[in-house]
C-alpha cells in the first residue's frame, strides 16, 4: 500500500468518533435508499404480477392492425378457427412458451329476473383460464370448468349488481357480428376478484364453445401466450414476429406492458417519488457529511499547510483529502449495503401490509426486494455525496496561504 | 547561494499596516551555518518565509541558486522547495497518524523518488540524527528532541541545498535545543548544506558561523 493511501486511511480514521458519525450518515441514506427502492420493486413485481396472471399474459397476438382499428369495425380483424388453431401450434413449439389459448371479448346484458345489467365478457378456454388468471381469486364458488360450456364466472362487482350467487341461471344478451340479438342461458359458477375495481364490476368470463354458439362466430380476436419467465418476453415477441413474417401470417403482437396502462402509470408515478426521495437523500448526505470533512480539514489546517510548505503541491494536498473523502465514501457504501440488505430482507420476513392500491381493490403484504440496480445505484449515490460534500472544504483549503495556515490563521 | 535584494513586506493597509521587513539586502554563499537573530517581532519568520517562497515579498527579491522567486509560479515554487529547501518548523509540524520514518519519507514521495532510493534515504536520514532505532514510533511516543529531530531527517532526506529552520529550539529545554542546534552545524559540515536558523537564545546564535541581527525588520549587524 503506497505510503499516501496509509496517510489518508490514517486520516480517516483519526478522530474514530467522527467517522463513525460520518460513516453512519452515509450508511443510513445508502440503506434508506435500497430498502425504499426495495418496497416500491415489491410493488412493482405485484402489479405485474397482476397485470400478468390476472388479465393480460405475457403476450398477446391479434389481426395486424387490431391495436389501432379494431374498435371502428372489430369484425375486420378477427382471426378464423383454422388460422388461430395453425397459430397455436405453432406457438406452443417456441421455447419460454408455457401456454397459449385463444380468447375473445365481447359485451352485452345479463338479464337475472327483473334485473338488467351491462357487462364486458371474455370468451376464455376452460381448460386454460386458471392457468391465466393465477392472480385472480375466486370468491365464491369455482373457477370455470371444461365439462359445461354454459357455465360463467364473474366479478365481484358485477355479481352484486344483479345479486349474483353460484348457482343462479342468468340470461346473457348480445348482438351477433350481423347485428341480429342472441341469447344464451348459463349458470353461474363462480364469482372472482381480479384486483382491479373497474375490471371487477363489469367482467365476465364463459367458455369460448358457449360465446361461440351465442355470436353464431367461430372467429377469434386474439391469443395469449404464458412464458416461463417475464424477463423472456422481448425475446419470446421477436421471436413470433420474425416467425409471422416468415410464414406470411398477418399478425401483430402486443406484449402485458403495452397492455397494463395502470401498471404503467402506478410505475410512473412512483418512479417520480423515487427519484425526490433520491435528491432528498443526496442532499441530506451531503450536508451532513460536508460539516464533519470541513472539520476534519479545519483541525488539520496546520499539517496541510506544513505539507505545501514543504513543497507538496496544492493539488496533491486536495488529492489527499480527495482520496479520504473517496475511502469514506466507499466505505459508507459498503456499509449502507449492508445495513440495506439486512433491513429488506427483516422487512421481507415480516411483511408490511399496504393498503389496495388506487383502483385496486385489495390490500397485500408487501416486503423490500434486494434489488441489485437499486443497491448500485445507492452506492453509487452515497459515494458521490460524500465527494460532492468535500469539495467545499477542498476548495477552502485549496485557497490557504501557507503562512497564515502555519499559524493557525 | 541565496540573494535578497531591498526586501520590504508590509502587512495590512492604513493605520494598522505592519513594517515586517524593510529594506534587507543579503548575500548567504552555499554552505554557510547562519543564525538570523533577533527579539520577538523583529521580522526573522517573515524572512525565513521570504527565503522559503512562503510569502511573497511587497518589493524587492528573493533568489536562490540564481532562480528569483517572483519569476516562479505557486507550483514551480512548490517544487523548488521540494528539491532544493528544507523547512523545521518551530512546532514540529511532523503528521501524527505517521511514524517516524514515514513522515521522512513523505516528501520523498512527491519527489517521485524509487522505493529503493526513498528506504535509503531515510534510513540514512535517520541514522544521522540518531533515531534509527525508534524509526517506527508516531511523534506523540518521541520526545520534544526526537520529534525536531524527525524534522531536521525529513529536511534533509531530500538532499536540500538549504534548510531553512524557524526557532526550531523554541520547544525544547535548553540542552535539547543545543543539542538540536549542535546536529545541525554537524550536518551542515558534513554535507555542506546551507543552514538559516532563527533564535533568539544567545547561547544558540553562538554556535553559527554567521550571525544576522534584526531588528524591526532591518538587519542591523553581521557578524
Amino acid at each position: 500500500m503506497t505510503l499516501l493511501l496509509r496517510l489518508a486511511l490514517r486520516n480517516v480514521f483519526r478522530n474514530r468518533a467522527r467517522t463513525a458519525i460520518a460513516l453512519l450518515a452515509i450508511a443510513i441514506g445508502c440503506a434508506a435508499l435500497i430498502v425504499n427502492g426495495g418496497l416500491i420493486h415489491n410493488i412493482f413485481e405485484e402489479l405485474r404480477e397482476d397485470a400478468i396472471h390476472g388479465r393480460h399474459a405475457h403476450i398477446q397476438i391479434y389481426r395486424r392492425g387490431y391495436t389501432d382499428h379494431h374498435l371502428g369495425d372489430p369484425g375486420a380483424y378477427l382471426i378464423p378457427r383454422a388460422e388461430s388453431e395453425q397459430i397455436l401450434t405453432l406457438v406452443r413449439r417456441l421455447p419460454h412458451v408455457e401456454r397459449a389459448a385463444r380468447q375473445r371479448e365481447f359485451s352485452g346484458m345479463i338479464a337475472a329476473g327483473e334485473r338488467h345489467v351491462s357487462f364486458v365478457g371474455i370468451g376464455v378456454d376452460p381448460a386454460e383460464d386458471a392457468a391465466f388468471s393465477r392472480h385472480v381469486l375466486m370468491r365464491r364458488g369455482e373457477p370455470l370448468s371444461a365439462r359445461d360450456p354454459y357455465e360463467i364466472i364473474c366479478g365481484l362487482g358485477l355479481a352484486e349488481k344483479f345479486s349474483g350467487e353460484p348457482g343462479r341461471v342468468v340470461t346473457l344478451m348480445t348482438n351477433t357480428d350481423s347485428g341480429a340479438l342472441n341469447a344464451v342461458d348459463v349458470t353461474l359458477r363462480g364469482v372472482f376478484e381480479g384486483g382491479m375495481k373497474a375490471y371487477d364490476d363489469w367482467t365476465l368470463k364463459m367458455p369460448l364453445a358457449a360465446l361461440e354458439e351465442l355470436l353464431l362466430d367461430d372467429r377469434t380476436e386474439k391469443i395469449l401466450i404464458l412464458l416461463d419467465r417475464t424477463k423472456s418476453v422481448p425475446e419470446v415477441q421477436r421471436t413470433l414476429d420474425g416467425l409471422f413474417r416468415k410464414q406470411g401470417l398477418n399478425l401483430e403482437t402486443r406484449t402485458w406492458r403495452d397492455l397494463a396502462l395502470f401498471h404503467n402509470q402506478v410505475v410512473g408515478l412512483f418512479n417520480r417519488e423515487l427519484d425526490i426521495i433520491k435528491i432528498i437523500i443526496g442532499t441530506i448526505v451531503v450536508l451532513g457529511i460536508a460539516n464533519t470533512i470541513g472539520m476534519s480539514v479545519l483541525e488539520r489546517r496546520m499539517e496541510l499547510a506544513t505539507l505545501r510548505a514543504l513543497g507538496i503541491r496544492r493539488q496533491a494536498v486536495a488529492g489527499l483529502l480527495f482520496i479520504e473523502a473517496l475511502i469514506t465514501g466507499l466505505l459508507g457504501g459498503a456499509l449502507g449495503v449492508i445495513l440495506g440488505c439486512a433491513t429488506a430482507r427483516l422487512v421481507t420476513t415480516v411483511g408490511i401490509p399496504f393498503p389496495s392500491p388506487p383502483g385496486a381493490t385489495r390490500p397485500f403484504v408487501g416486503g423490500a426486494d434486494i434489488v441489485p440496480e437499486m443497491i448500485l445505484f445507492a452506492f453509487l449515490l452515497s459515494l458521490t455525496a460524500t465527494l460532492l460534500a468535500s469539495l467545499a472544504p477542498i476548495w477552502k483549503a485549496w485557497r490557504w496561504r501557507i503562512v497564515g495556515a502555519l499559524r493557525g490563521a | 547561494m541565496i540573494r535578497l535584494e531591498s526586501l520590504r513586506k508590509v502587512y495590512g493597509a492604513g493605520p494598522g499596516r505592519t513594517v515586517a521587513l524593510e529594506g534587507v539586502s543579503l548575500v548567504v554563499p552555499a554552505g554557510q551555518f547562519v543564525a538570523v537573530a533577533g527579539p520577538s517581532g523583529s521580522g526573522k519568520t517573515t524572512l525565513l518565509n521570504m527565503i522559503g517562497g512562503l510569502d511573497e515579498p511587497t518589493s524587492g527579491s528573493v533568489s536562490i541558486d540564481g532562480h528569483d522567486l517572483g519569476d516562479l509560479s505557486e507550483d514551480a515554487r512548490a517544487d523548488l522547495r521540494l528539491r532544493r529547501i528544507g523547512f523545521v518548523f518551530q512546532n514540529f509540524n511532523l503528521v501524527p497518524v505517521l511514524s517516524a520514518e514515514e513522515n521522512v519519507e513523505l516528501p520523498l514521495l512527491f519527489q517521485r523518488i524509487g522505493a529503493t532510493e526513498r528506504r535509503r534515504r531515510v534510513a540514512r536520514a535517520l541514522e544521522r540524527v540518531g533515531l534509527t532505532g525508534k524509526r517506527q514510533r508516531r511523534p506523540a511516543e518521541l520526545s520534544g528532541g526526537e520529534v525536531q529531530r524527525v524534522a531536521v531527517a525529513r529536511a534533509l532526506a531530500g538532499e536540500p541545498a538549504l534548510v531553512l529552520a524557524d526557532e526550531p529550539t523554541a520547544n525544547l529545554d535548553h540542552e535539547t535545543g543545543r543539542a538540536v542546534i549542535e546536529l545541525m552545524h554537524d550536518l551542515n559540515r558534513e554535507s555542506r548544506t546551507t543552514f538559516l536558523y532563527a533564535s533568539h537564545d544567545p547561547e544558540l546564535i553562538r554556535l553559527a558561523n554567521r550571525v544576522i541581527g534584526l531588528r524591526d525588520g532591518r538587519i542591523l549587524e553581521e557578524s
